[in-house]
């Protein structure tokens, strides 16, 4: 099947497409992050500043850092609960039951839901005065709670001396907790999903021989199911740590660039878009990509797989 | 002692659909809630009472099709997914052929899908900028289509390399002996074999661009260019929030998602599990 060049021809629109659109971009980010750009003086020519975008990012931004680690706890607080609780779904809905199908259905439409409708939704639920849990609340008796606001969770801020400092440090507020949550109810399903149909693939043998050993559920899951599953967990975590730090509409629709859930990108843009620091905004650009790009390198070194997409 | 085993498991299996219940609340009632509360009148949504039951009316989609301009945003979403979906589409067959037949672009290739598979969207949102103001390329629907190529190009070549890996490369050389062009294989063979890889490539490739936002609120700003997302987006950052047109325009986003949910579930539940458990 030598063709000569003819796999050249067959791959060339789609490399064409992904350097004019990819790697273009990325490189034309790196030059642009050089100078000073901004809309004044756009149409002529661009003072060179060298690393001196960088520079001010890292020294004078306090946006940058502060960003940087609410990304961090953001990161840790949606995938850790999403890992358990679809590993829990996973384990729950691996038996046979009526009406296992419509649940695996309905688990399914929140992932490919569009984030900025489901962040609506939940803007909706969660508002004071006429959102559905505070009416809910209040109809079952209790008081209703604040769950937009940008105060610390009581839980956290009541804790004599070092409360508050607890809730500026790591992000122990109503509204964080909601960005959590809304990101929680998206992607938990897909979580569950993936780690179903890892678990379907094992061979069911193994369970048989756990049943006639009279193993306990725990006992089955500590140490058959979750060392097999090791691999795909690994997996899903890889995915969701790239995700995660993809969010962008669900946060902006929920609270706009408000400093209290102002993640990495929410900045951008605002250093972009409000500021219009051009120049400044690509090197953030370019910053984020060798961040990532080493977060990954790091989560694919701790889960042993080289081969993961 | 027989019955109080008997009872144990009966409190179980309550227990179990308890959970269960839980579950199917928790994610399907705020989907359910929107559809409902579409159809309701803007009193009865900012009600203080929770309304259940009530007359339905269509008076909000209505309201976002004759003064909102829904009608254009509809045929502007529309044209980007459909457009990007048969871009990436035909440009991706081939070359996931070439990259699964003959490891045409090697680890270069790998690498570069890697990277754009990683990289989030906002990042590189100031190049794409830039480039298209110079372009002229603001508030035109190449510039989205453009974009969402480069954001689903790398997936769509995955997940379809890893569908034609599958194909037996024996049929193929069957089809060679009895003088079967290239071209041929590729439309006659090749195509139908990796029809269920097409498909999902397909789905994905239309509900990721039916959903984007950012880059169409940032480079497809105004009213001829807008999109669904961006015009729905506009009801909920306004500074008074008319939840009304909020849900309507939530819903009619929702609704070609949702369709695809239940009629092609097959094909989304092994785009979504492919990549992770393989």
């Amino acid at each position: 099947m030598n063709k000569g060049n003819t796999k050249y021809y067959l791959i060339l629109p789609a490399a064409v497409l992904l350097i004019g659109t990819t790697v273009i971009p990325i490189f034309y980010m790196i030059y642009t992050s050089l100078f000073r750009l901004d809309p004044v003086v756009f149409n002529r020519a661009w003072p060179f500043v060298g690393f001196q975008n960088y520079i001010d990012l890292i020294t004078k931004d306090p946006m940058f850092w502060s960003s940087l680690w609410r990304t961090l706890t953001f990161l840790i607080y949606t995938v850790t609960p999403q890992i358990i609780v679809g590993l829990f779904l996973a384990v729950l809905l691996y038996r046979e039951f009526k009406g296992k199908r419509f649940v695996q259905t309905i688990l399914l439409f929140p992932i490919l839901a569009t984030p900025i409708v489901v962040a609506m939704v939940w803007k909706y639920f969660f508002d004071f005065d006429t959102g559905f849990l505070n009416l809910f609340l209040k109809k079952i008796g209790f008081n209703p709670q604040p769950w937009l606001s940008t105060r610390g969770l009581p839980l956290f801020a009541n804790i004599p001396f070092i409360g508050q400092w607890l809730v500026d440090k790591f992000n122990l507020t109503y509204a964080f907790r909601t960005i959590a949550f809304v990101n929680f109810w998206q992607w938990t399903p897909f979580c569950f999903l993936v780690l179903y149909s890892g678990m379907t693939s094992l061979s069911s043998e193994i369970y048989e021989a756990a049943k006639i050993d009279s193993a306990s559920s725990w006992q089955t899951f500590r140490y058959i199911t979750f060392p097999l599953l090791q691999r795909v967990i690994w997996a899903v975590v890889f995915i969701r740590v790239i995700d995660c730090l993809k969010v962008y509409a669900q946060i902006w629709v929920l609270f706009g660039n408000a400093e209290i859930t102002r993640v990495i990108n929410i900045h951008l843009y605002t250093l972009g878009f409000t500021t219009s620091d051009y120049g400044m905004t690509s090197a953030l650009g370019v910053i984020i990509i060798m961040l990532i790009s080493l977060l990954v390198g790091i989560t694919i070194k701790l889960g042993g797989k080289k081969d993961v997409q | 002692m027989y019955s109080r085993a008997r009872g144990k498991k009966l409190f179980l299996k309550f227990l179990f659909y308890i959970v269960i219940t839980t579950i199917v609340v928790l994610w399907a009632f705020p989907i359910l809630w929107i559809i409902l509360s579409s159809l309701k009148t803007d009193n009865q949504i900012i009600s203080q009472n929770l309304i259940f039951i009530f007359k339905p009316t269509i008076a909000n989609y209505y309201k976002i099709f004759t003064s909102h301009n829904f009608n254009r945003f509809l045929v502007n979403s529309s044209l980007v997914a459909l457009g990007t979906t048969v871009i990436v589409f035909l440009s991706a067959f081939p070359a996931s052929y070439s990259m699964s037949r003959y490891k045409t672009g090697g680890d270069t290739m790998n690498l570069g899908i890697l990277v754009t598979r990683i990289a989030p969207p906002a990042a590189v949102l100031m190049p794409f900028f830039i480039i298209f103001r110079y372009l002229s390329l603001i508030n035109t629907l190449w510039a989205l289509i453009l974009v969402n190529i480069s954001l689903n190009l790398s997936f769509a070549l995955l997940l379809l390399r890893s569908f034609i890996d599958e194909i037996p490369v024996s049929i193929e050389e069957a089809a060679e002996i009895e003088g079967a062009s290239l071209f041929q294989r590729l439309v006659l063979l090749i195509f139908p074999l990796a029809r269920s890889g097409i498909i999902t490539t397909s789905i994905f490739t239309f509900i990721f661009t039916w959903n984007e936002y950012l880059f169409a609120m940032v480079l497809c700003s105004s009213q001829k260019v807008k999109t669904l997302p961006v015009a729905a987006g506009d009801f909920v950052t306004a500074y008074a929030i008319e939840w009304g047109p909020v849900f309507a325009s939530g819903t009619l986003i929702l609704l070609p998602i949702l369709v695809l949910t239940f009629f092609v579930q097959k094909y989304i539940v092994k785009g979504l599990t492919i990549g992770a458990v393989k």
